[in-house]
């Protein structure tokens, strides 16, 4: 499913145009992306719950070159589905494999 | 780490006054959203979200499972499950605190390297060890072994105290018991201590009573007098103190002797025997 769908979707169900609506679809994002950025989860009824983490820095080893590598510390998005949206795909039949 | 969350009720709230719409309107909007996402995955799509992330469906190959705790084996069937990926305009955005901080190659590991201590130190401490382990052992047996030899030399010259008379001792030829090739030779105390107090367990009495001769349990010189105690092991039901009391101090010596010459296991066994005999009890 691509944007295009889902403006078309939403302008015909709230009666908009497809400009308007899609102002409103990226001001929702923008807003739920700040909120990460701000360091602070929620959660979406009936999708999942996001919230961002921090990974510790760490070193690895390449053994082909005979390096090690530090890699810094980061701050990633993790996103927890909800137990309803889970169980309701596990066994999709419709799905491709 | 745990984040602070905030409630659906907030970001609605947000969304309305960002938009200027009602709260209501805002719910629906983000309710739509939520829909359209849930069915593209029921429809097994790709559900591209432009600058946020990608939804889609993972497949989960079948794979065994077994319950720790009853030990029972079941297999988990394949299965789909969702996975979130976040497109690189909200993953920077995130990260922007460690915009900075790139990879970089280490030459020398930072960790400090744990100083090995030479195996000359381990040696010395080992003999250190097992140094200590044998005055142990003397302290404790060696304090038994002198009692009963002053109280022998006692015996000789003053007859006087009898309660404190020590177990006598004689010497006997050995020879003159028919027995097996391996005594002669040396190898085990268990057949003469059959003869001698009609059971095989009676032994360490021989061993302590010859330890001048004898050093190592497990390789016996060959001899043909052997000094013996004359206790009445057999004949009573239960040990007398004095009886138990040497029974005690002659395991213990056997354990000693096994401890110095590495034999760890018999050591340990000898060792609770002796401290059964302190009880005076009868094994």
């Amino acid at each position: 499913m691509k944007k295009k769908e889902i403006l078309k979707y939403i302008s015909e169900r709230h009666n908009l145009t497809l400009k308007e609506s899609k102002k409103r679809f990226k001001k929702v994002l923008a807003l739920l992306s700040d909120k990460l950025k701000e360091d602070k989860g929620f959660t979406l009824p009936g999708l999942g719950t996001f919230q961002t983490q921090l990974r510790k820095g760490r070193k690895y080893y390449l053994p082909w070159e005979n390096k090690y590598y530090f890699v810094p510390k980061k701050k990633v998005v993790e996103f927890h589905p909800s137990i309803n949206l889970k169980e309701e795909v596990k066994y999709n039949k419709m799905a491709r494999k | 780490m745990e984040t602070e969350k905030i409630t659906y009720q907030q970001i609605k709230e947000e969304l309305s006054t960002k938009l200027d719409v009602t709260l209501d309107e805002s719910d629906d909007l983000l309710k739509d959203i939520i829909f359209i996402i849930r069915e593209g995955l029921e429809r097994d799509e790709q559900v591209y979200i432009p600058k946020f992330g990608v939804f889609e469906l993972q497949a989960v190959e079948s794979r065994r499972w077994t319950n720790p705790q009853t030990g029972e084996t079941s297999t988990i069937p394949a299965h789909k499950r969702v996975v979130f990926k976040p497109r690189k305009a909200l993953r920077s955005k995130v990260n922007k605190k460690f915009k900075n901080l790139e990879s970089y190659p280490v030459e020398n590991r930072q960790e400090p390297v744990k100083q090995r201590v030479s195996p000359w130190v381990w040696g010395v401490l080992g003999v250190l060890i097992i140094a200590g382990g044998v005055v142990f052992y003397e302290q404790q047996y060696a304090a038994h072994i002198s009692t009963y030899e002053v109280k022998d030399w006692e015996r000789d010259t003053t007859t006087k105290s009898e309660s404190k008379i020590s177990p006598k001792t004689k010497l006997i030829d050995i020879t003159k018991y028919e027995l097996k090739e391996g005594i002669a030779k040396g190898n085990h105390l268990y057949q003469l201590s059959r003869e001698l107090y009609q059971d095989p367990k009676y032994w360490p009495l021989l061993f302590f009573a010859n330890y001048s001769e004898l050093h190592n349990p497990d390789k016996l010189p060959p001899l043909d007098l052997m000094r013996v105690y004359e206790v009445d092991v057999t004949s009573s039901s239960s040990l007398s103190s004095k009886d138990s009391v040497l029974l005690s101090v002659a395991y213990g010596v056997v354990s000693a002797s096994y401890y110095m010459h590495g034999n760890f296991r018999q050591y340990r066994a000898y060792k609770k025997r002796s401290k059964e005999f302190k009880g005076n009890k009868r094994i």
